[in-house]
């Protein structure tokens, strides 16, 4: 799987993050989990507030963060972020909190279908170490638009990462 | 759905690192998962979370040598990868209610409390998908007449009793609803736990006098089900003590387990045979 090249300009987030081990929940007992979780709030939230929310860019794409601190590799907690795009921090609401990515060139994974269940963090690590482009920052981005129906129809749904890469 | 045999062969690299300063990252690698999708895949072998197990075994491993070995707490401490005494102390007393000191003092090993080590035969039985959400339920008081033993080391007594109790009953109250109640006195770890294999009965007049008498008073229970053959319920009461107890938030009230086998008690070898366990909570 190759990904695309590009280059993006600092993106400002607004939304709702989590830190932790977004599975200690489900327990295997749902598929709950707390990324899940985080899509409901976050949903739930719109769905109530959406009209007084200012500067959003569009409804239509949404993003997921996926940010590693210190000590996800010894513990295996991370934050999540989930928003929407925003062309200005101005008016935000005291409930949401903002994700500001800074300028980078990404590579773009188009994810289709079962790959999207698959290990495909895995993939791209493995791109990575053939591609000669190391990791610029510490975190990836999942970009959910149109393309995406929902995870009952994952065959049908397309996802892209983005990963920060530098040569 | 996870590879059950990679998941076994990272709690086999766990295991064989509980003293080694290990991260989650190096699990991931020895099975060649991306962190994030062993998290995840982890999580639904074992309803632990890696780091979470590896901290729980830790602890529970650094228990047995309080009482095992005249090793300094302090170097047990080290010995398991805690920075300090101080965030060892902390740590244990979170998971055991007391600190090190008197733990050991206390000098007793209670299973129910140390977590074991996940082998693949607990993995084989999560994965079945053996443990729904337990329901939580009152029931009133109850009484049943059997047979009762001390179980020490040897838990195969337990089916000689069944057996007993067959044979006592022979003419008298089957069918019935049976129960094996297991009890937990006051120094159980040393001296064994009693185990009653019973019918229940309506009131306390029963004519054959073999048979002991017990009230089961009113409860609150966590009940789960038990799929499979007597020789795998500890698999399941591992699951109750060191999972569920801990993601749940719930307590144990009383000393004592109730294994609900219904009518058919004599079945209760087979693997598809089911029956409740009921776990007394506060």
């Amino acid at each position: 799987m190759e990904p695309t090249m590009i280059e993006k300009p600092q993106m400002m987030l607004l939304g709702l993050g989590f830190f932790g081990d977004p599975f200690k929940l489900s327990g295997g007992w749902t598929e709950e989990n707390e990324i899940g979780r985080l899509w409901k709030r976050f949903m739930a939230y719109l769905a109530q507030h959406r009209q007084h929310i200012q500067h959003i860019t569009t409804d239509a794409v949404a993003y997921e963060v996926h940010v590693e601190h210190e000590e996800t590799a010894l513990t295996g907690e991370h934050e999540v972020f989930v928003g929407l795009e925003v062309d200005k921090l101005q008016d935000v609401p005291v409930e949401l909190s903002v994700k500001v990515l800074p300028p980078t060139t990404y590579a773009v994974f188009t994810l289709e279908g079962e790959q999207i269940t698959s290990d495909w963090h895995k993939m791209i690590y493995e791109w990575m170490s053939r591609s000669g482009y190391q990791s610029a920052h510490a975190y990836s981005v999942q970009r959910y638009d149109e393309r995406f129906k929902d995870v009952q129809h994952i065959d049908e749904s397309v996802l892209e990462v983005y990963v920060p890469v530098k040569l | 759905m996870p590879d059950l045999e990679l998941m076994a062969q990272a709690v086999d690299f766990i295991e064989d690192n509980l003293r080694e300063a290990i991260a989650v990252a190096d699990m991931a690698d020895a099975v060649s998962y991306s962190l994030y999708h062993f998290c995840r895949m982890f999580n639904q072998a074992t309803h632990h979370t890696p780091y979470d197990y590896l901290m729980r075994r830790r602890l529970a491993e650094s228990a047995r040598a309080l009482l095992q070995t005249d090793e300094k707490i302090i170097e047990i401490a080290f010995d398991y990868q805690f920075n300090s005494p101080e965030t060892y102390s902390r740590a244990f007393k979170r998971v055991f209610g007391v600190p090190p000191s008197q733990w050991r003092k206390q000098g007793r090993i209670d299973r129910r409390r140390l977590m074991p080590r996940l082998t693949r035969a607990h993995l084989g039985h999560i994965g079945k998908g053996a443990y729904l959400r337990p329901v939580l339920e009152e029931r009133s008081a109850f009484q049943v007449a059997g047979v009762m033993t001390l179980v020490r080391d040897d838990p195969t007594v337990i089916a000689g009793l069944w057996e007993l109790l067959a044979q006592e009953l022979e003419e008298a109250v089957k069918p019935g609803n049976y129960y094996g109640i297991a009890w937990y006195p006051e120094g159980w770890e040393r001296r064994g736990f009693l185990y009653l294999a019973a019918v229940e009965v309506p009131g306390p007049d029963i004519a054959n006098t073999a048979l002991v008498v017990k009230t089961i008073p009113a409860l609150r229970y966590a009940r789960f089900i038990h799929k499979g053959p007597t020789r795998d319920l500890p698999l399941t009461l591992d699951y109750v003590y060191h999972t569920w107890l801990i993601k749940s938030g719930e307590r144990l009230s009383h000393p004592l387990v109730v294994e609900h086998r219904g009518p058919d008690f004599q079945s209760a070898d087979d693997e598809e045979f089911e029956r409740a366990i009921y776990v007394p909570i506060e």
